[in-house]
C-alpha cells in the first residue's frame, strides 16, 4: 500500500497537507455516515485503510520498511486490542507501557470505557486532556462522552419521555468506539 | 438498594397504577402462598420490577383476578396470579433483602439487620433449596463485594460490579437475550451507585465503607462538603450509565410497555436528579 495514493497526496507532501487530507477522508468515511447503509462494510474498510496509511506517514516520516517500535506505537496497539475485544491483552500491554503519560491515561479510558467503567474512564481522559491539553483526539472523545451524558441529564430536568431517536443514536455511541474511531493517527502525531 | 425502582404514579394513567399495584399485590400474595406469611414482609418494587419486565418479555397470558387484601380489606383490587414470574419473582426478592440485612449486620453491627436475618432465615431456606444455583451466585458475588470494601477499593465503578452481575444474574432467565443481560448489568451499576451516593453523608459519619470517600479521598472535611464536591463525577456516571441502560431497554421486545416505559424512562431519570439534588422521596424537584 502506498500510502500517499490512499491519501490522495503527493509525495512528500507536508505534515499539515497530510493532516487536511486525513481529516477530510475521515469525514468522507466515517461510520456515522453509513449507519444503516449497505456500504458501511466498503466504508469501514476504506477508512481503516486510511487510518493506516496516516498512521504510517506519522511514524517516522514513512521510510519503507521502517516499522516504528516507539512508544506511541505499542499505545496504538493497546487501542486495537480494545477495539477487538481483547481486554486481557490489552491490559497486559499496557502495564508494560510506561505509565502517568497522557497516552497511557488515554489507554486507560479506553479498556475502562469498555468493561463498563465509566466513571474511572472519565476520570483517565480528564488526567490525559491535563496532560496534553491541546489533543485533539482526547478532546473529541471528551466531548462525545459529555454530550452524551448532557443529553440524558436534560432529558431527566424537562421531565419528558426522549421519542427522539435518530437523535438519540448520535450520542448513543460508545465511548470506546469512539476512542478508537477518532484515534486514527493523531494519537500518534502527538508523541 | 432499595426502593429506587417505582414508578413515577402521577404520571401514569389510571388503567396502568391497577396494572401495576395488580402485579405488586399479586406479588405479596404469591410470596404468602408460596414461602409462608413472613416472606410478604420482604415485598419490594425491585422485585415487583422484575416481574414485570420478564413476564412483558414472554408471551404468557395474563390471569387477572378482583379480590381483597387483608391489609387494605376495604376495597376490592385487582391481582395477577398463576404468574411463573410473581413465583420467581418472589424467591428472588427474599434472597435479596435477606443479603441485603445480612450486610447491613457485617457492615454496621445494624441490630436490625441481625434480627432480620434471624427472622427471615427458615423463609430464606425455602427459598435455598428451590434456587440452589441463584443462591449460590449472589452469595459468591456478595462475597467477592465484601472483599472489595475490606479492601477499602478505591472505585465506585469497581464496588458496584458485583452488585451489577447479581442483577445479570437475575435475569438470567432461559431464554434471556444479550440485550437484557446487559440492560440489567448496567442496572445494577446504577442502583449502586445511587444508593453509595445517597448514604454518603451517612457513611462518612458512622465510618461505614463507602467507595465515593476513597475514590475522592476524603480528608475529614464537611460531609455535606464533600458531597457537593464528589457531586459532579457522580453525576456523569449515573446519567452515563442510564444512558446505556435505557438504549438496551429500548431493544427488547415488550409486549405491554406502558409500566415499564414509566418506570424506566421517566423513574430512573427522576430518581437520579432527586438523589443528586440530596432529596428525600416526596420532596419533589
Amino acid at each position: 500500500m502506498n500510502p500517499y495514493e490512499v491519501l490522495g497526496v503527493r509525495e512528500g507532501a507536508s505534515k499539515e497537507e497530510i493532516r487536511k487530507a486525513y481529516l477530510e477522508l475521515v469525514k468522507k468515511y466515517h461510520p456515522d455516515k453509513y449507519r444503516n447503509n449497505p456500504l458501511a462494510d466498503l466504508a469501514e474498510e476504506k477508512l481503516k485503510e486510511i487510518n493506516e496509511a496516516y498512521n504510517m506517514l506519522n511514524q517516522g516520516g514513512y521510510s519503507r520498511g521502517q516499522s516504528s517500535s516507539s512508544g506511541g506505537a505499542s499505545y496504538q496497539r493497546v487501542i486495537e486490542l480494545v477495539e477487538r475485544g481483547q481486554i486481557p491483552e490489552a491490559e497486559r500491554l499496557l502495564s508494560q507501557l510506561p505509565s502517568g503519560t497522557g497516552q497511557w491515561h488515554f489507554c486507560r479510558a479506553a479498556i475502562t470505557a469498555r468493561l463498563g467503567r465509566y466513571g474511572e474512564a472519565q476520570q483517565h481522559l480528564q488526567a490525559a486532556m491535563r496532560l496534553e491539553p491541546g489533543n485533539p483526539t482526547y478532546q473529541a472523545a471528551y466531548q462525545q462522552m459529555m454530550g452524551a451524558m448532557n443529553q440524558q441529564r436534560q432529558t431527566a430536568f424537562s421531565g419528558q419521555k426522549d421519542t427522539d431517536d435518530i437523535c438519540r443514536v448520535c450520542t448513543a455511541l460508545y465511548f470506546a468506539d469512539c476512542c478508537c474511531e477518532c484515534m486514527g493517527g493523531d494519537f500518534i502525531s502527538c508523541c | 438498594m432499595f426502593g429506587y425502582l417505582r414508578p413515577v404514579e402521577p404520571e401514569l394513567k389510571i388503567k396502568d397504577f391497577h396494572y401495576f399495584r395488580a402485579y405488586y399485590c399479586g406479588l405479596c400474595r404469591a410470596m404468602g402462598k408460596r414461602l409462608g406469611q413472613t416472606s410478604r414482609l420482604t415485598l419490594s418494587y425491585e422485585a415487583t420490577f422484575l416481574a414485570l419486565l420478564l413476564s412483558a418479555l414472554s408471551d404468557d397470558a395474563e390471569q387477572l383476578t378482583v379480590g381483597r387484601c387483608l391489609l387494605h380489606p376495604g376495597r376490592k383490587r385487582l391481582f395477577l396470579k398463576n404468574s411463573p414470574h410473581l413465583d420467581y419473582a418472589a424467591d428472588v426478592g427474599v434472597l435479596l433483602v435477606y443479603y441485603k440485612l445480612l450486610d447491613d449486620w457485617h457492615n454496621e453491627r445494624a441490630i436490625q439487620g441481625l434480627l432480620g436475618v434471624g427472622f427471615l432465615s427458615l423463609t430464606k431456606n425455602k427459598v435455598h433449596k428451590k434456587r440452589k444455583q441463584l443462591a449460590g451466585g449472589i452469595a459468591w458475588e456478595l462475597d467477592q463485594l465484601q472483599t472489595l470494601e475490606d479492601a477499602a477499593c478505591p472505585s465506585v465503578d469497581r464496588a458496584a460490579e458485583p452488585f451489577a452481575r447479581i442483577m445479570r444474574e437475575l435475569f438470567s432467565v432461559p431464554g434471556a437475550s444479550e440485550e437484557l443481560l446487559s440492560f440489567a448489568y448496567e442496572l445494577g451499576r446504577w442502583l449502586y451507585i445511587v444508593d453509595a451516593f445517597d448514604d454518603l453523608e451517612a457513611d462518612l459519619k458512622s465510618g461505614s465503607y463507602n467507595p465515593l470517600r476513597y475514590q475522592f479521598a476524603w480528608q475529614g472535611e464537611e460531609a455535606s462538603i464533600f458531597r457537593e464536591q464528589v457531586k459532579p463525577p457522580v453525576e456523569f456516571n449515573l446519567y452515563y450509565t442510564l444512558g446505556k441502560l435505557q438504549d438496551h431497554y429500548r431493544q427488547l421486545p415488550i409486549v405491554r410497555r406502558e409500566v415499564l416505559d414509566n418506570i424506566v424512562l421517566l423513574g430512573l431519570n427522576q430518581t437520579t436528579a432527586r438523589i443528586l439534588a440530596g432529596k428525600k422521596r416526596g420532596e419533589d424537584n
